[in-house]
This record gives structure tokens, sequence and C-alpha cells, in this order.
């Protein structure tokens, strides 16, 4: 166990997303630019980070008993402030985001590193692991919404490059688009972890 | 039993801090959000009645209004965040109506409408439909206003926010009561009324004798034929019979029925 792998075991061999298939919600929900899928990343992987430390330092004070109502209050905190904050300084994404921000304590990605790793585990290794995590699940965002994005308006972090005749793929924009769209990484990831011998 | 007051002890000192915490936050964050929505309303009033020097909140019966007004003078009213149900939540629409109880302006403030579909409604070309509407105007998706295929349910949404805020307003500040269904009211006579059909305008003569619709001829329509002649006499027949303008369309010329009962409504009303 050392400190940088517990870091880049979030980014591919437990990428949260592609190959843990945690917190799908906002992954489908939100990905529809890559903007987007980079704001809720940040935020999660904030709200996870932040949420790993503390309970890493009460792991010896937190009854095993009530231990998921402690986790759930303190991850809660979190996002409530990255809602608010987020709204008070960045109300453009604020606004995209939307619905997706307070969903974020539901987030089993949150709950599942404070309960599977953070309890159980020093706050350097809870650290690094919050953050690879939160990078694995960034990146898993950005990827699915630059997918949906360029396929779906022809434009990727807004900036559109493709030729006028290009006809966008509304589904690419639509709820269903988020499927397909992960279901296309996921593949890929597949693929990548057979290359890698992963499994 | 020591074991429980630790538990409840552990857990509500943790939920203490919490809240301790958010307090401070939301003490910090609450003035910025404020002022910058204050800012961003102010910006759009501004846009909608560009003739206007000063913008003056007032509160009607719990609801926040805005008058737009020059040299001190109210040429307008805003009715900022009027809501009408779309297909992911409420769609919110500021409408800015002037003092005849037109509408000026309509702007969708904010929606959760499905991107790539339901979000057509902030195009400001189509919007720019509700302008010079009034209150006793129709305001229907695909009648009077085009309905964008993909996001009907949203537009229907805007309209009735907008519907909403023009009748708000006009309670509100014009003293300008919805037109009303009232037979007892209208004197013997023949009145003209018009309401919209599928081909364009249907034009109707309506008499009224003794507080009874004793006649209702159609001067003028553009209808199709071989779909018209279904209403054409049905539907005056049948609201001669119910004394009422709500009757049912008749199957294969609904536009046309509607139209017919839009413009008796539209003769007796006023």
């Amino acid at each position: 166990m050392s400190i940088a792998k517990e870091f880049s075991k979030g980014i591919i061999k437990e990428n949260p997303v592609l190959r843990l298939l945690l917190g799908l919600c906002p992954v489908l929900g939100v990905t529809t630019t890559a903007m987007n899928g980079l704001g809720m990343g940040v935020a999660s992987t904030f709200v996870l980070l932040c949420s790993n430390i503390v309970i890493s330092l009460l792991r010896s004070v937190i009854p095993k008993k009530v231990r998921i109502p402690c986790f759930i209050v303190v991850i809660a905190t979190f996002v409530t402030i990255v809602d608010m904050s987020m709204n008070a300084f960045l109300p453009d994404l604020h606004a995209n985001l939307g619905l997706f921000i307070p969903l974020i304590v539901v987030n089993c990605m949150i709950l599942g590193r404070a309960e599977a790793f953070a309890s159980k585990n020093t706050l350097t290794y809870s650290i690094s692991d919050g953050i690879g995590m939160g990078v694995g699940f960034t990146v898993a965002l950005v990827l699915l919404g630059g997918m949906r994005e360029i396929l779906g308006a022809g434009a990727i972090f807004d900036y559109t490059f493709t030729p006028e005749a290009f006809e966008p793929f509304a589904v690419f924009a639509s709820p269903a688009g988020a499927f397909i769209g992960l279901g296309f990484l996921l593949a890929g990831m597949n693929l990548l972890s057979k290359k890698l011998k992963l499994d | 039993m020591g074991d429980i007051i630790k538990l409840s002890v552990v857990l509500a000192l943790i939920c203490m801090v919490a809240a301790g915490s958010l307090a401070f936050i939301e003490g910090v964050t609450t003035p910025v959000i404020q002022q910058r929505e204050a800012e961003v309303l102010a910006e759009r009033l501004g846009q909608y009645v560009p003739d206007a020097d000063n913008f003056e909140p007032e509160v009607v019966e719990g609801k926040e209004f805005f008058k737009a007004l020059k040299g001190g003078e109210v040429i307008a009213y805003i009715m900022p965040d009027s809501r009408g149900p779309g297909y992911g939540g409420d769609v919110r629409v500021n409408v800015a109506v002037d003092t005849d109880g037109n509408v000026i302006a309509a702007d969708v403030a904010g929606h959760t409408e499905t991107p790539g579909l339901g979000d057509v409604i902030e195009d400001p070309g189509w919007l720019a439909q509700f302008e010079g509407k009034g209150i006793n105007d129709p305001i229907a998706i695909g009648t009077d206003i085009d309905n964008i295929s993909g996001a009907t349910v949203s537009c229907r949404a805007v309209a009735t926010a907008v519907s909403n805020a023009v009748e708000q307003i006009a309670a509100a500040f014009l003293g300008i009561a919805m037109a009303e269904w009232d037979l007892d009211a209208v004197e013997d006579g023949t009145y003209t009324g018009t309401g919209t059909g599928y081909g364009g305008d249907i034009v109707v003569e309506v008499t009224v004798s003794g507080n009874k619709i004793t006649d209702i001829t159609v001067v003028e329509h553009s209808e199709s034929p071989g779909f018209w002649e279904n209403a054409e006499t049905a539907i005056p027949e049948a609201i001669i019979d119910a004394q009422d303008y709500d009757v049912d369309a008749i199957s294969g010329a609904t536009m046309s029925s509607n139209g017919i009962m839009n413009a008796v409504f539209d003769a007796i009303a006023r």
C-alpha cells in the first residue's frame, strides 16, 4: 500500500464510473456538455476529498452503530457548502447543474469511499484515495460530456468546430444519448482493461 | 444504556458542528447571491422596457411586481417569475405588460426542460410572438402562437405563464377583469365576434334576444372545404341549444369548431 498507488487506482484500475459503476445518476444526468461534466466532477471531487478527510480523522470517534448517519451528515454538509458557494460565485455553472448538486449527497461513490476506505485508513491514504477517485470520476464525466457535446451539438467546451452542414444528433443531447454514450465508454474501458490485464 | 447515550452524544455533536459551519457559509454567500440576482433582474428589466428610467418593486397580495417608470409616470408593469408547468418542472417567465394590458416582452428566466428539445423556448424570435397579446386575446399554442415540434409541453408552459402574468397584472394594477360569459348582462341586439380556426379568422354575428342567443351566422371564414361543413351548422345549433359557448367539438373539424366557439365567446363576452 503506497500513497501513489492509492491515488492512481481511482483513475484507471478502480475508476468509479467506468470500472465500479458507482454514482451513475449524475454521470447520466449532467453530461450534456464537457463543461457541465467538468463542473460536476470538480464539485464531487471537492465533496469526496473533504468528507474523506473528516471521516478519516473522526474514524476512531464515530461509533460503528451510527456510522452511516454520521457519514451522511458530514457529506451533506459539504454538499450544501458547495451548493451555496457555487450559487454565489459560479452562477452560470450552478444554473446548468441545478438539481444535481444537492444530489451529490446520495452519490454512492462518496458514501462508498467513506464506508469502504476513509473509515478504515489514515489521513494521508484517505486524501490520496479521495483525490484519485475524484479525478477518475471527473475524467469519466468529461469524456462522456465531451462525446455528447461533439455529437449532440457539434462543439466542445462551447467551441463550435464542425462545419455548418453538420447536423447534430439530437439524441445525444437527450437522456437516451447518455446511456448510449456510457455504453460505448464502458465497452472501450473493458477493451482497455483486457489489454492491461486488470482483471 | 450507556451505549445509547454515547451514540446520541457523538451524533448530536457532529450535527452541531455541521449546522454551525453551514450557518457561517450561508451568512457569507447569501448577500452575494441576493446582490447578483438583483443585478441580473435589473439588467433584464432594462431590456424589457428600454424607455423606462427607473424600476420600482411593489408587492401585491404576496406577489412581487415591478413598475417601470419614466419621468415619475408608470409606463409598464413587469411580473417576474410567472410560472407554467413544463416537462421537467416549472418554466419561469418574466412578462412585461404596458398600461393597456398588452404584452411588450416575454422572456424565459429559468427552466429545467430537456436540453436540445425543450430549451428552444428560449428563442427570442419565438417569444416575440407573445408581444402585443392582451388580456382578452387567446394565447393558444398551435393557433395563436406557433408550436415547436418536439417541445409542445414546454411551449404550452410558456403560454400558461404569460397568460397568468397578464391576468395578474391586469387584476392588480389595471383594474381590468377577464372577459366574462354572462348572457343576463347582454342587451338585445346583434354582436360580432372573431375566433381563430384552422385556416384563419372566423367571424360570426350573434343575435341575442331576451337574454338568449337566438341566431348565429358565420359571416367570414377560410376553413378547408370538406371539413368545415361538419362544423358549419352543427356548432351554432349546439350553442343555441345549450345557451353556452363551450360545446363538444365536431370530430374532423376540431379547430373550426373551436374557432366558432371562440368567436361566439368574443361576441358575447365584450
